[in-house]
């Protein structure tokens, strides 16, 4: 069903059909005619595992769920697919009023799992009665890129920090288990940091009953590395300057989505994407645009450089434009054919161009911008901690011209992150600022930087001063174009976590990272999954030996508690691509995250 | 053809051969003695219930209480039922191996195998008032079912216990000389056949009358009358016996007679079985028990008689008749095809010559070569048919010698298919254990087949062969989980010490080859024969905490199951466990065991977050959470638009919990707002109405100074410590946007700015005024002029500026900009420029 998903090693189709059929037999099982009622946060995440098309097949309206619901008279089941959230259900509660009269049957599909409060809130109201079933969707990660899983939780980092929920440490390590379940039993495991532990031993808690797993050979990953977000509050706050992390936190990315004002786009390009579920969204007068590595040209310029995606799209349009011409001296019939034939992939490459030197067009303007390089340039400073022991006379002046609040509280924490704790004196410089320009409440959200990490008064600790050297964090002399060094995505700082992850793969490389790593929070783990030799569990085949699988990559599973950026993932896939490293990744994520959505996440109350 | 078989036992009705198979030999206790018993038994080898027969006078021994005894079939006591209910009527086995005792009142007692009452039942209350005479036990299709005659002859059954009763119609005329009757199932339908005189009359549910059918014999002779009637096990033939000791054979619709036999006896039968064979119904036949005398008639009216034992019971298996005995136990049916065609003297099958083969083989003699030539063009069928007779032979040693012809006869056959070989080995293997005396559960081939091996797996646990059934289990290749179950079960109904019971059922279990085992469904059980503290050890055992977690709320250890649910960092399941253990406990119990959690208190906070803003309160006021209390407060002040009112509680809190600064900021805020109502009424007159209230300090200031109201904002910045940056900022932000140019320049110049000249640039850029915005680049830090300028769009100064400060980089930049391309002379200047830049390097 989608093809961008497939590759040789962890096929992530698999995953994808997974989902689609645990759907399609959920669907099927409830007799008579339905409507599928979507929470409005699934319905793009939808799109991940199925197509629109399985619904109209099946005669089945979808509805994105809102407090007014338009049914047909002659349904007589309908569904929601909701997420697991208590304030849904009030919505839910009134629908069963007012519809459940005409002998209609309700039904609902939580994703991915039951919650007994849910339930409670429907039941405490008499409404759990109406419903004929009340069936999970255990979607833990879906897939988003051949080489990409995510939960799609925009809020996970921040429950577990500020609220102390810790659901989506126990879905990852569902995930994970659903993973190798698909995969095969994963042999060895490297993490860092509390939460990171924390899905690990939920995972191997979880999987004691899975004889199978741990009775066959090692399954397609050979390794996972489990990294807590909370170990780098760095990388998440810096501007990304690669173009898919760009389009990000210029325009959102949402699942793989893109959605941007039509005018920007010549009309005849509307409507490509159009049989999807974004539309039900309903945004008029809006280009969606599909963003993955199943598009033409986009999966060659997403992890580059902004710089060198300029320079990429001037040599393809020059040489789309020889190509175009090539031909057209050509006179015999068949040779016109060929020309024909080829013309229309010409076209479709012509008009994926065309639509992004349109993207690349808007986000120049956007880049070009003085605050924007202003503050970048802020950004670099702290990330070579230069004087970051003061209060930055940038973010004072920002606060003084009573900038966006998101912005300044970035900027603070960027500072916090960098200089590994704030100065007593300056913490509370900033907070008497922060109040006295927006205002007493932004103490609350203040309160909430707090309890999310990311501001800290400063202990003797300095590990990112520290790590910045031993891990080489900020390369002096990094070039955008045609890097050497993961550096690139930030143009001079490559992201701690990758860094790490990088240095693991050298011989030895997790041992000798083990003593460089004490300072960073929580603890460094390893574990080994061994295959499991009880009775029963007797060979079958011979495993092929180590040795005769050098010449095979190995497959290393990333595992991002907290969410991670498009410019991390565009910084492993740099590592991919480098022949020494003889490694393929697989990202795993609790969601993509970028300055803006992470902040955001974690100010809201 | 081959000697070594024993086909003695075996014996002709014709067309077909019989064989008796002698089975292990009872050893009754001393003091059972059959004659004067009334004996029932359970078919596939079941245990057998007896009682004594009041009817028949005997010696009485011991109590005078009826006893019901139950033994299996080696005559190994299972268990005894002192009846002391009401007259007993009828016993009978369920296909479940349960014993149903029928009482004179129409009520059934359900017991197990040893003995053990587990339920009981009437069959209505009609038969209950009327009495009952009789009552019969039978087979339907929802299990095992009762009916029963009452005293005023009518018919009452139930098809099983759970089943509703139904009441058969009236007798036609009378039910006087009614002499015999027999429940009969007919798919989901249950109805009873009746002998009366010369006819037999059809009481079928749901209709109102019973139809009689008549003239059955050809000729009778004046007074016979139909004495007896059988059905056969599958309940498809009658066969019918008149006092005259004429037997009449037929299908059970009575519409095709089979046969008529004169018996030519005069004593009254005592069991009339029918001997199924289910590959051919043409050769059934019927078995007749008279006392010292066994009788065995076709339905080709063929026959063949033994003399036996004075008293002996017969059992109707869905593939023959055992003849249980005083001294014997045996087993009469059908001889199987293919152990004829084996056995048989001058049999011609392949099969036959195979056998010999092998034998011959064994003996290392040349004729194997011979005999082996004769079968080879059907070698498959003879190894199949060998290997077919193996599973129907009851002594072991005729067994392997089969299956050794068998082994012989597949090494012709190239690409031969091993299985079925080796299955009927494995089942092989199974039905010779379960034949052995001590678990006496003599089996046929088909009867294990029929039963299925989960069936056999659960009756053995029932009868607490645990080692056994493991093994079976083991060799047929099944789970063994739910016998260690079973097995715990037992050691938890049956073990005193708590201790010794956990560490043996641990120790069974932690075996990783057994999957699927629950140790919450034993610390059930333990919980259920009360034994709580037993059901804990379990418990701690159970990996799997949302299996755990359930019952430990159920045995009220609340402490554990939030412990247990934590640990496993299940959310939704600390979510039930915290739900269900607040409606049991006392707040601050409640409060006391979550403190100790830190997942269970931050679900629970959020849980009160969504739905009850004073719990949340209680929580934090019992925890001592001074910070999480400020702001609980400081939430509640935003949404009822109260802060002013609130701020010192606020500020009180936050104090307390040590954050000064916060607490300063709230006393500062409560400051401003007093400040902010006198601004707001001084200024109403002269400026009107301006919302003052409720601005940041900022805010304020900037107002009061677009207002003109300096030495006011002045005076905040004094009391507010505002520091001078800020005020700078927002000073000649304002004078900008008053477009008081002048009075910024003067104040630019008043001392020196904190701020530096490029915000002065920058705000008269945002008025678009580049003319004023020179005038302050010009005192800007050197390194950021040429970057002004070209902000400013200045870029003729930026040019100067920058070959001044040799910047090729600035001046390219400069050349880049859209509107120096268009401008040839500026761009000739700046050409000019870098080649004199270069020229001096």
């Amino acid at each position: 069903m989608f093809s961008h998903l497939k590759s040789q090693r962890v096929n992530l189709q698999l995953l994808q059909e997974a989902a689609h059929n645990e759907l399609v037999q959920h669907l099927e099982r409830i007799e008579g005619s339905k409507v599928v009622v979507l929470d409005k946060a699934l319905v793009l995440p939808l799109g991940l595992v199925t197509e629109v098309k399985v619904f109209t097949e099946r005669n089945i309206k979808l509805i994105v769920l809102s407090g007014e619901l338009d049914v047909p008279k002659d349904v007589t089941n309908i569904i929601y697919i909701v997420r697991p959230q208590v304030s849904l259900m009030d919505q839910v509660g009134n629908h069963v009023m007012k519809l459940g009269q005409q002998g209609r049957q309700f039904h609902i599909f939580f994703v991915p799992r039951r919650s007994c409060l849910c339930e409670k809130q429907l039941e405490n109201k008499g409404y759990l009665s109406s419903f004929g079933s009340v069936e999970e969707l255990s979607w833990n990660f879906l897939p988003l890129d051949a080489d990409v899983v995510s939960m799609e939780l925009p809020h996970a980092y921040r429950d577990v920090t500020i609220d102390g929920d810790t659901t989506s440490l126990y879905q990852a390590a569902m995930g994970l288990v659903q993973l190798q379940r698909l995969y095969g039993r994963i042999p060895k495991i490297y993490g860092k940091g509390v939460q990171a532990q924390r899905v690990w031993d939920h995972a191997k808690q979880l999987a004691i009953n899975e004889k199978s797993l741990y009775n066959g050979d090692k399954g397609a990953i050979d390794q996972l590395i489990l990294l807590d977000r909370g170990i780098d509050l760095l990388t998440p706050l810096a501007t990304q300057l690669t173009y898919e992390g760009l389009i990000d936190e210029l325009f959102g990315i949402q699942q793989n989505k893109l959605m941007m004002p039509a005018h920007h786009f010549p009309a005849s390009n509307i409507g490509i994407a159009g049989d999807s579920f974004a539309k039900l969204l309903g945004f008029p007068n809006t280009k969606i645009i599909s963003l993955h590595s199943g598009e033409e040209g986009y999966s060659e310029l997403r992890n580059k450089h902004f710089n060198e995606v300029i320079r990429l799209l001037e040599r393809k349009v020059k040489e789309l434009n020889i190509e175009m011409n090539k031909y057209s001296r050509e006179h015999s019939v068949r040779q016109l054919h060929i020309f024909v034939d080829k013309l229309k992939i010409l076209e479709e490459e012509k008009r994926a161009m065309s639509q992004h030197t349109e993207i690349a067009t808007l986000i120049q303007t956007q880049v070009n911008e003085y605050t924007f390089a202003e503050d970048v340039a802020a950004e670099q400073e702290f990330m070579v901690c230069a004087d970051i022991d003061k209060t930055s006379v940038y973010i004072e002046d920002q606060i003084a011209r009573k900038n966006e609040l998101r912005n300044v509280l970035r900027l603070i924490c960027l500072q916090c992150a960098a200089a590994s704790g704030l100065k007593e004196k300056v913490l509370n410089s900033y907070k008497r600022d922060l109040a006295q320009v927006y205002g007493l409440e932004v103490l609350l959200t203040v309160s909430n930087l707090e309890k999310a990490g990311l501001l800290y008064p400063q202990t003797e600790s300095r590990s990112y001063a520290v790590l910045r050297k031993t891990l080489r964090l900020t390369v002096e002399d990094s070039v955008e174009v045609e890097p050497k060094d993961i550096s690139y995505v930030h143009s001079f700082y490559a992201p701690l976590t990758t860094r790490l992850v990088e240095l693991s793969l050298k011989p030895l490389g997790w041992q000798s990272l083990k003593s460089q790593i004490t300072n960073l929070p929580g603890p460094t783990f390893e574990d080994f999954q061994a295959q499991l030799i009880g009775i029963g569990g007797r060979h079958v085949g011979t495993t092929p030996s180590e040795g005769s699988l050098l010449h095979v990559p190995r497959v290393v599973l990333v595992c991002f508690v907290g969410g991670c950026t498009f410019a991390e993932i565009a910084a492993l896939r740099f590592l991919a691509a480098q022949e020494d490293n003889h490694v393929e990744f697989v990202v795993a994520t609790t969601n993509i995250i970028n300055k803006h959505t992470f902040l955001d996440s974690v100010m809201g109350s | 053809m081959p000697i070594m078989h024993d086909t003695g036992e075996w014996f002709k009705v014709r067309p077909d051969y019989y064989r008796k198979v002698e089975l292990t030999t009872p050893d009754w206790p001393i003091d059972l003695d059959l004659e004067y018993m009334q004996v029932v038994v359970a078919p596939y080898g079941g245990p057998l219930a007896a009682i004594r027969d009041r009817t028949k006078v005997g010696p009485v021994k011991g109590s005078a209480k009826p006893i019901i005894r139950i033994l299996d079939t080696t005559g190994q006591e299972l268990g005894k039922i002192l009846w002391n209910h009401g007259n007993l009527v009828a016993m009978g086995w369920s296909d479940t191996e349960e014993l149903l005792c029928v009482q004179e009142n129409a009520v059934v007692f359900v017991y197990d195998m040893f003995g053990r009452e587990k339920e009981s039942y009437s069959i209505g209350q009609e038969a209950s008032v009327t009495k009952i005479v009789e009552a019969k036990v039978f087979q339907s299709t929802a299990g095992t079912g009762v009916a029963v005659m009452t005293t005023s002859g009518r018919i009452f059954l139930k098809q099983s216990s759970k089943a509703p009763m139904r009441k058969l119609p009236d007798i036609p005329q009378s039910s006087a000389n009614c002499t015999c009757w027999e429940i009969i199932t007919e798919e989901r339908n249950s109805y009873c056949l009746l002998g009366r005189e010369r006819e037999i009359i059809k009481l079928f549910p749901g209709e109102t009358v019973g139809t009689i059918t008549a003239n059955l014999f050809e000729k009778p002779t004046d007074g016979e009358r139909i004495i007896k009637l059988s059905v056969s096990y599958n309940h498809q033939h009658l066969a019918l016996y008149t006092n005259k000791g004429l037997l009449w054979l037929g299908s059970v619709d009575m519409r095709q007679k089979y046969c008529e036999f004169d018996t030519g006896r005069k004593d009254m039968p005592l069991q009339i079985e029918w001997i199924m064979n289910s590959d051919n119904s043409d050769s059934d036949a019927v078995v007749i028990s008279y006392p010292s005398f066994l009788l065995i008639v076709n339905r080709h009216a063929d026959r063949s008689d033994f003399p036996y034992d004075p008293i002996m019971f017969l059992v109707a298996e869905m593939d023959g008749v055992r003849v249980i005995t005083q001294n014997s136990h045996e087993m009469i049916q059908r001889l199987p095809k293919c152990v004829e065609n084996i056995f048989a003297v001058n049999s011609q099958e392949p099969a036959s010559y195979l056998f010999e083969a092998q034998k011959k083989f064994e003996e290392k003699s040349y004729k194997s070569d011979e005999y082996l030539s004769m079968c080879r063009s059907q070698i498959d069928l003879a190894v199949n048919e060998c290997i077919a007779a193996a599973a129907h032979e009851f002594c072991t040693e005729t067994q392997k010698s089969l299956l050794r012809t068998a082994y012989f006869g597949k090494g012709f056959i190239p690409s031969h298919n091993p299985d079925e070989y080796i299955r009927i080995l494995r089942i092989l293997r199974v039905l010779n254990a379960l034949r052995h005396p001590k678990i006496a559960m003599p089996l046929t081939y088909k009867q294990f087949s029929y039963l299925k091996p989960e069936v056999v797996l659960s009756r053995l646990v029932f009868r607490k062969h645990y080692a056994i059934a493991i093994q079976v289990a083991k060799h047929l290749k099944l789970p063994e989980s739910s016998i260690l179950e079973h097995w715990a079960y037992h050691k938890v109904m049956h073990d005193p010490n708590d201790n010794e019971v956990a560490r043996k059922i641990t120790e069974k279990f932690k075996n990783p080859s057994i999957e699927g085992i629950s140790f919450c469904n034993i610390a059930e059980k333990a919980h259920q024969s009360g034994r709580d503290d037993l059901a804990i050890k379990l418990l701690e055992l159970e990996p799997r905490a949302f299996l755990q977690v359930p019952l430990l709320l159920k045995l009220g250890k609340y402490d554990r199951a939030v412990a247990s649910a934590t640990q496993s960092g299940d959310t939704e399941l600390v979510t039930t466990v915290l739900l269900e253990i607040k409606k049991k406990m006392m707040l601050s119990n409640f409060h006391m065991i979550i403190n100790g959690y830190p997942l269970a208190l931050n679900m629970y906070k959020k849980i009160m977050a969504q739905s009850s803003r004073t719990a949340l309160y209680d929580i934090y006021n019992a925890m001592d959470d001074q910070k999480a209390m400020a702001e609980y407060h400081f939430l509640n002040a935003i949404e009822s638009n109260a802060l002013e009112s609130n701020l010192s509680l606020i500020a009180n809190s936050y104090t307390q919990g040590r954050r000064a600064v916060e607490a300063e900021l709230c006393t500062d805020t409560g400051r401003l707002l007093k400040l902010q109502k006198a601004l707001t009424t001084k200024h109403n007159s002269v400026h009107g109405h301006i919302p003052f209230y409720g601005m940041s300090v900022h805010d304020t200031m900037l107002q009061l100074l677009r207002m003109g109201e300096q030495k006011e904002a002045e005076k905040i910045k004094s009391d507010f410590k505002v520091p001078d940056r800020r005020y700078w900022w927002l000073r000649i932000r304002t004078l900008a946007e008053n477009h008081k140019w002048d009075d910024l320049e003067k104040f630019s110049k008043s001392k020196k700015s904190p701020i530096g000249y490029e915000p002065f640039v920058e705000v008269c850029m945002e008025q678009e005024n580049a003319r004023e915005a020179r005038k302050y680049i010009a005192r800007c830090r050197e390194d950021r002029k040429v970057y002004w300028y070209i902000r400013a769009k200045l870029f003729e100064e930026a040019a100067d500026c920058a070959y001044e400060q040799r910047d090729r980089h600035g001046l390219d930049e400069i050349m880049r900009k859209e509107a120096v391309t268009s401008d040839p002379s500026l761009l000739r200047k700046i050409a000019d420029y870098v080649n004199g830049l270069e020229a001096r390097r």
